[in-house]
Order: C-alpha cells, then structure tokens, then sequence
C-alpha cells in the first residue's frame, strides 16, 4: 500500500478519518493525500448586483478551504508522515473517482454520516454512488455529524 | 483495535478479503473472526412429496458441510501464520444476524467484499451489502472482488 486518499468534507470530524489513516500509512510507510472535492462554480450568475457579492463569496469560501486543508496536512507533515492537500473544483463522486485513478490510491478513506432521512436523500448519494463505483479498497468510517 | 471480523459468503475472490484481513490483523495485532451467515432454509409448501423434502434437507446438510469444511481452511491457513483466529457460522437472515454477531463479538472493524456485478445480482445480493453499510456503525473495510 503506497498511496493512501481521504475524501474529506473539512467538517470538524476530518481528524476522525485522518486519525484511522495515519495508523496505515504509518504501518505501510504509505503518502496520505487529502482530498476535498470543491462544489463547482455556477455557470451563469447573471449581469446584476448579486453576481460580484456571489462571485467574492465563492472565493472566500474556497480560500477558507484551503486553509483548513493546509492545516489538516501540517498535522501529519508535522509528525513525519509523507502528505499532501488537494482541492479540486468539480462534480465530486467523479472528480474523486478520477483523481483515486490518477494518483493510483491503494486504499480510499471516507466518512460515513449518520441516518437522517434529509442527509440520506441529498449527501448519502453521494457516499453510495462512491462505494457502487470505486475499484479500490474502501474504508469507510462512521462518524458523527458536526 | 482488537476484533476484526470477515463476512465470509465462501463465493470467488475470498482469498482476497483473507489476504486482506490477514494484512490488517498483524498491523493492529488483533484477532480475526471468520463470520459466515447462511440464509435460512426457505419453508416447505405442500407440493413437494415427503421425498423430495427429505432430498432437500440432506442437500443442505450437505451443503452445510461443506461450508464448514471451507470455513476451516481458511481458519487453519491463518492459524498457521500465527493469527488468532475464530468462526462463527450462523443462520438466519443475513444482514440483520451479521450486524448482530459484530456487536456480540465486539468487532471494531468489519471487511467485506465489495461486488461489480450486474442488475440480477445487485437487487438479491447486493442488497444485503447495501444494508450492512447503511446500518453498520463500525469502520467498513470494502475489498472490490471480481
């Protein structure tokens, strides 16, 4: 086991997963990547007021991301285990799907949420498209919602 | 993490989840539990003569057999790398039992194989992987066999 993905949603839980992958990456002397798929831009934002408001939202959005994700990766860095960040914009079970082939990951790490009939129906599609599709080991751990 | 346990449906590509299982329990020095489920016997209708029920049942004790004679295969090849290893084999119905048996046995990890097959087989069998992932409340390792 060489490469070791976590498919992070940066909720305050990330350090569950990350804790579970440190442990086999330790033991199979692996990189850990950490992954968060951004939700993609809007196409069409119209020519109004609203679009430069939205636009300055997005970015600050994204920018906060990538702080939380840099400091996610500082974590294990920190402890001398091989890491590295990255966010990607994107529809995410593809985007993710492509980048776990991409970067040749062994192992994809991933929370599972609770069961609220709401999460089910919009984010745990997500999780079981991700589970129907991936061709590598899974490990899919369950947390609590934030 | 001390119990790790195997959902063993003895079809192809368990030597994978073994291999697997065998990978993880000598990096957390825990115990494997072999875990086989067996769907109960479907109940008898009128129409079968006395004969051909008794045809069925000896059948499945001989199915049964043989299911237990794998079962200590698998159990024995571990054995002999050292693994502390037990087999719990169970009837009833298959998620619903596995799920039980995990907390019984305190299993802090559960791997079981992930499937890509066709629409036959996900709306009978896949069902019963989509149930144990949706309800499990313990890490799911999920190992993709052909």
């Amino acid at each position: 086991m060489k490469n070791i993905a976590i498919a992070l949603d940066l909720s305050n839980s990330s350090t569950v997963l990350i804790e579970q992958a440190k442990v086999l990456a330790r033991a199979n002397d692996a990189k850990i990547w950490l992954i968060h798929i951004a939700a993609p831009d809007p196409d069409f934002i119209g020519y109004d007021v609203g679009p430069k408001y939205i636009r300055e939202d997005r970015a600050d959005i994204l920018k906060e991301e990538h702080k939380k994700l840099g400091k996610l990766k500082n974590t294990l860095t920190d402890v001398g285990i091989d890491a590295e960040a990255l966010l990607i914009q994107g529809p995410i079970i593809q985007t993710l799907l492509e980048e776990v082939d991409k970067l040749e990951i062994d192992l994809l790490v991933i929370g599972k949420k609770g069961h609220g009939l709401f999460y089910r129906a919009i984010l745990g599609s997500v999780f079981d498209s991700i589970v129907k599709k991936v061709h590598v080991p899974l490990l899919a751990v369950p947390y609590l919602d934030d | 993490m001390k119990n790790i346990a195997v959902a063993v449906d003895l079809s192809q590509g368990v030597e994978g989840l073994m291999h697997k299982a065998y990978e993880m329990s000598q990096l957390y020095k825990a115990k494997i539990w072999l875990i086989h489920i067996e769907a109960p016997q479907p109940v008898m209708v009128d129409v079968y003569s006395y004969n051909e029920a008794d045809l069925m049942i000896n059948q499945r004790g001989k199915m049964l057999k043989l299911v237990h004679a794998q079962l200590d295969i698998y159990r024995k090849e571990l054995v002999a790398e050292g693994v502390d290893v037990d087999v719990v084999s169970v009837e009833g119905n298959v998620a619903q039992v596995l799920l039980q048996e995990l907390m019984k046995y305190r299993i802090d990890l559960l791997i079981i194989g992930n499937r890509k097959h066709g629409f036959f087989y996900k709306t009978i069998i896949g069902s019963i992987f989509d149930e144990v992932i949706k309800k499990i409340e313990i890490p799911v390792l999920a190992v993709p066999v052909e």
